[in-house]
């Protein structure tokens, strides 16, 4: 029997999904894509289209992950200050707010 | 209301009082009594494929968004700001993880929740003033699809969509299923015509009669392979549940080629005998007859036909979805989609296209020969003569009732309902005889909902603290 980590099933399930979701959004994508990269990240970024709208498609090579982000959500980012960047980078490779804050 | 009765009696005997198609009191009933409470079709599926993909539609004065949310669920979002109740989005379609209301900025995530209220501390107080937290836009009391259509009903208590539409989704697969991936949608075409709703709806469900005299031009300029119209007497017309359509009579033939004489490729015909039941073949292999207009009620219509494209001999089909979206007594807003097999090949997908286009859609040639009628039949709906006259609307049944020929037996026809061949106004019948039973049940108060209500001594009505 192989010996597996409570939960793996579940996460490798989580990750086929969003590498499924990542090819379908790729699938439409308009434009290059730009790379930009220091000595800690690298990140790749492209416009994709879904049916009715556009997103942009950020991923960093080195982890994997992705998010797709709608024009309202990048327009927000331009209201931020370094505060809230640090805070996120601050927390690597988790999200600054937690699933059990969210609707509140 | 007596009068109201009266009207509904001479309805269920196939009798129908002609100002029904254009009197303010009977819409005020319709409105009050049948779309409160129907399931009514609002979009598909195939229309918001990705997270954040929305369409805005309406039932009657209600807008909604339907939206994908970031979880992939798919949901109706009653388009009204909870602060002073105007409209989130107003653009048909797009893609956005969020919505900002233009009025006083107040921003939802595409999922309905409330995320953020300008000055919240300063003009509220805060939480303590407005508890933001669990606020969001009202979802639509009821939500429900079948093979990607999606439907909402006004009333909570709707029963599932399934068994709402009943022996019908037997039918609806012919048209949104014929493989494993259903369909997907162009459109829709939105336009409005000085008809009353209920015209179209009873047209699509069974009105195989007019089109011999109103589409004789289609078939001169010889857009059909059948030589005449009047080929459409040896189909038959089908009710079964909470809707029914037409068919045509296919030449004699194997399952395989009567779907090929309608125009379907081989790759799209194994495709259909791999998803659709034995019965489902039998209608079409069997038994010869091969579905052509349809509706669902209350306002949900389809068509499949098979024209000639490319000045050729060969026909190839098209499918079109509509919805007959009242706006007044005398006026209806068509929202008409393209609908073709998502793993149609690349092509067929074109010509299909064309094909609608050519036939259905604001420019389609049917299109224009059916509104012409039903405008005029509502304008003259409206006048006092109308309401002296009951139209005969009993094709296919004799004065007692019996009818003029007998219904196909399952040897027959291996679809569920009730199938006759040639001419009738069975469905006719069938639909308005349903619009006359939503019409005659009372509507019962709808819940109220109150955006951070305080308690009010002495408050009317049932009020549900969001």
């Amino acid at each position: 029997m192989t010996v597996r980590w409570d939960g793996e099933d579940e996460d490798a399930r989580a990750a086929a999904r969003a590498a499924a979701e990542r090819r379908a959004l790729l699938d439409h994508q308009h434009g290059p894509e730009i790379v930009l990269a220091n000595e800690f990240a690298e990140i790749r970024v492209c416009r994709v289209e879904t049916r009715n709208g556009s997103r942009l498609l950020i991923e960093s090579p080195k982890s994997g992950q992705w998010v797709a982000l709608c024009p309202f959500e990048l327009e927000a980012l331009t209201w931020q200050n370094p505060r809230t960047f640090s805070a996120m980078i601050g927390r690597p490779f988790g999200p600054l707010l937690g699933h059990d804050e969210e609707d509140t | 209301m007596t009068e109201q009765s009266h009207l509904l009696e001479d309805v269920r005997r196939g009798m129908i009082p002609a100002h029904i198609y254009n009197d303010e009191e009977v819409f005020r009933l319709e409105r009050e009594r049948l779309f409160s409470r129907a399931w009514v079709f609002v979009g598909h599926e195939s229309e918001i494929p990705q997270p954040g993909d929305y369409v805005v539609r309406r039932v009657l004065e209600d807008s909604f968004i339907v939206a994908r949310g970031e979880d992939h669920e798919v949901r109706a979002l009653f388009n009204m700001c909870l602060h002073r109740g105007m409209q989130v989005c107003r653009a048909e379609m797009g893609n956005a993880s969020h919505f900002r209301c233009p009025y006083h900025g107040w921003s939802y995530r595409n999922d309905g929740r409330l995320v953020g209220l300008p000055f919240h501390k300063e003009a509220y107080g805060g939480e303590a003033g407005f508890r933001r937290k669990g606020q969001t836009l009202l979802p639509a009391p009821a939500l429900d699809t079948y093979n990607g259509l999606i439907f909402v009903s006004m009333d909570p208590d709707a029963p599932p969509l399934r068994e709402y539409l009943g022996d019908f989704a037997f039918y609806l697969d012919y048209y949104t299923k014929q493989s494993p991936s259903g369909i997907e949608l162009r459109g829709p075409q939105r336009w409005r015509i000085k008809a009353n709703w209920k015209i179209g709806a009873e047209n699509f469900a069974g009105d195989m009669y007019h089109t011999p005299q109103t589409h004789t031009s289609v078939v001169e300029i010889g857009l059909f392979r059948e030589p005449k119209a009047e080929k459409r007497k040896d189909g038959c017309t089908y009710w079964a549940g909470n809707g029914g359509g037409t068919t045509y009579k296919l030449p004699p033939g194997t399952l395989e080629e009567r779907l090929r004489y309608v125009g379907y490729p081989d790759v799209m015909v194994e495709r259909m005998k791999r998803t659709w039941s034995r019965e489902q073949l039998d209608v079409v292999g069997r038994d010869g007859f091969m579905v052509s207009a349809a509706s669902a009620f209350p306002n949900l219509s389809f068509v499949h036909n098979w024209p000639r494209v490319e000045d050729s001999e060969d026909v190839l089909p098209f499918i079109s979805i509509r919805t007959w979206q009242p706006v007044g007594p005398d006026e209806t807003e068509v929202l008409s989609w393209f609908a073709v097999d998502a793993e149609a090949p690349e092509e067929f997908k074109a010509l299909s296209y064309k094909a609608y286009l050519m036939c259905f859609g604001s420019t389609g040639m049917f299109e224009q020969d059916d509104v012409e009628n039903w405008v005029s039949l509502t304008n003259t709906a409206a006048g006092s003569m109308a309401r002296r006259l009951a139209l005969n609307s009993r094709m296919g049944l004799l004065e007692d009732d019996a009818t003029v020929v007998p219904p196909l037996s399952a040897g027959q026809f291996s679809g569920p309902g009730e199938a006759y061949v040639g001419y009738g106004e069975y469905n006719q019948r069938h639909l308005l005889r349903r619009w006359a039973d939503y019409l005659e049940r009372p509507a019962s108060p709808a819940e109220r909902i109150q955006v951070n209500g305080v308690e009010a001594a002495g408050a009317a009505g049932k009020v549900v603290r969001a």
